[in-house]
């Protein structure tokens, strides 16, 4: 632990930890199958991965489908997310979000968590929104083009992860980003696989 | 010049088997999911580099591919903009992708969007899964 998180911890007041405030609403009708809080480590992402897999293993068009929507809002989580594992070494940071898979009467449901600043929100939000105009053939089109720009410095990803999940979807992006504090939103994307296209 | 031969893992990340023979018969097969998908790709493209540089004039890559997630399919743009290179400077590139029927990840759809990109022809294999 580096100096600095342990001036954190030292100062940090101590909070009561109340879980009711994790607790989701109890609403009729949907089915929880995953609901994680917590940093998303390569680690996690796998374990959790493979369990989505291996769950949806009779009915692997939706299990291809919600495990690559999943590796992608995860990957999102883990790279860009504003807030961080505390306790790690500081080699490696992970973002730290939450992801919920609910299963409805006729779809299932992704929802992905996170904070970023308020520029990072607006950003994604706009991307969502272009993404939420175009049909099928107008993803692809966006995703090649996106995939064809050059390489960031810093970026790991293909950015084009968005695109890839209203690809997967069939569906649109959800977005919402609520103000959290002067720097930071809390930002929410989500988007369902209807069952009916599944077979 | 020596093969290069990289075995598939399936822990933390989904690492591909790789096969690139100097007999100029290479194959990608399994799932891809990377730490580091750059580095992953760039290693393979530098191994075609080499081939080519010290004489080789053709070169056969199949793809057997059954997942990637999108940082992985960004280094594989590169890989076939690389092969199309080679290509118009003469050499002879001959790319096979397979995808599975049913094709539930939409591999087909992945090829035909490579094709587009890079203007390079590729061979669309279905096999049954």
């Amino acid at each position: 632990m580096t100096e600095h998180n342990m001036y954190l911890l030292k100062y940090i007041p101590k909070m009561e930890f109340n879980l009711l405030d994790y607790q989701t609403k109890m609403e009729e009708g949907y089915k929880i199958l995953l609901y994680y809080k917590g940093p998303f480590d390569e680690l996690i992402l796998t374990k959790i991965g493979n369990y989505l897999r291996t769950k949806f293993s009779d009915t692997p068009k939706a299990g291809s489908k919600i495990f690559a929507i999943f590796i992608e809002m995860a990957q999102n989580i883990s790279y860009y997310s504003a807030e961080t594992d505390l306790f790690d070494d500081n080699m490696k940071r992970y973002g730290i979000g939450t992801i919920v898979v609910n299963e409805l009467e006729d779809c299932y449901k992704l929802i992905s968590g996170n904070m970023v600043t308020h520029d990072t929100a607006s950003e994604i939000i706009e991307k969502c929104q272009k993404i939420n105009t175009l049909d099928v053939e107008g993803l692809r089109n966006m995703k090649k083009e996106a995939r064809s720009a050059p390489r960031k410095d810093n970026h790991k990803g293909g950015n084009i992860g968005l695109i890839q999940m209203a690809i997967k979807s069939e569906n649109n992006l959800e977005v919402e980003a609520k103000h959290f504090d002067e720097l930071h939103s809390f930002l929410t994307i989500s988007t369902i696989i209807d069952k009916k296209d599944l077979s | 010049m020596e093969n290069l031969v990289i075995k598939g893992s399936h822990g933390t990340f989904f690492t591909p088997n790789v096969t690139f023979s100097t007999s100029g018969i290479c194959e990608i097969s399994g799932e891809s999911y990377l730490e580091e998908s750059f580095e992953f790709y760039d290693n393979l493209i530098k191994w075609i580099d080499n081939f080519f540089a010290e004489g080789a004039s053709s070169i056969q890559l199949s793809f057997k591919l059954t997942y990637f997630n999108t940082s992985s399919s960004r280094a594989i743009l590169d890989l076939l903009t690389s092969l199309k290179g080679h290509q118009e400077e003469g050499k002879e590139v001959m790319v096979n992708w397979y995808y599975p029927d049913p094709d539930n990840d939409e591999m087909r759809m992945e090829a035909e969007d490579y094709i587009d990109e890079t203007g390079l022809e590729i061979n669309l294999i279905s096999y049954p899964a």
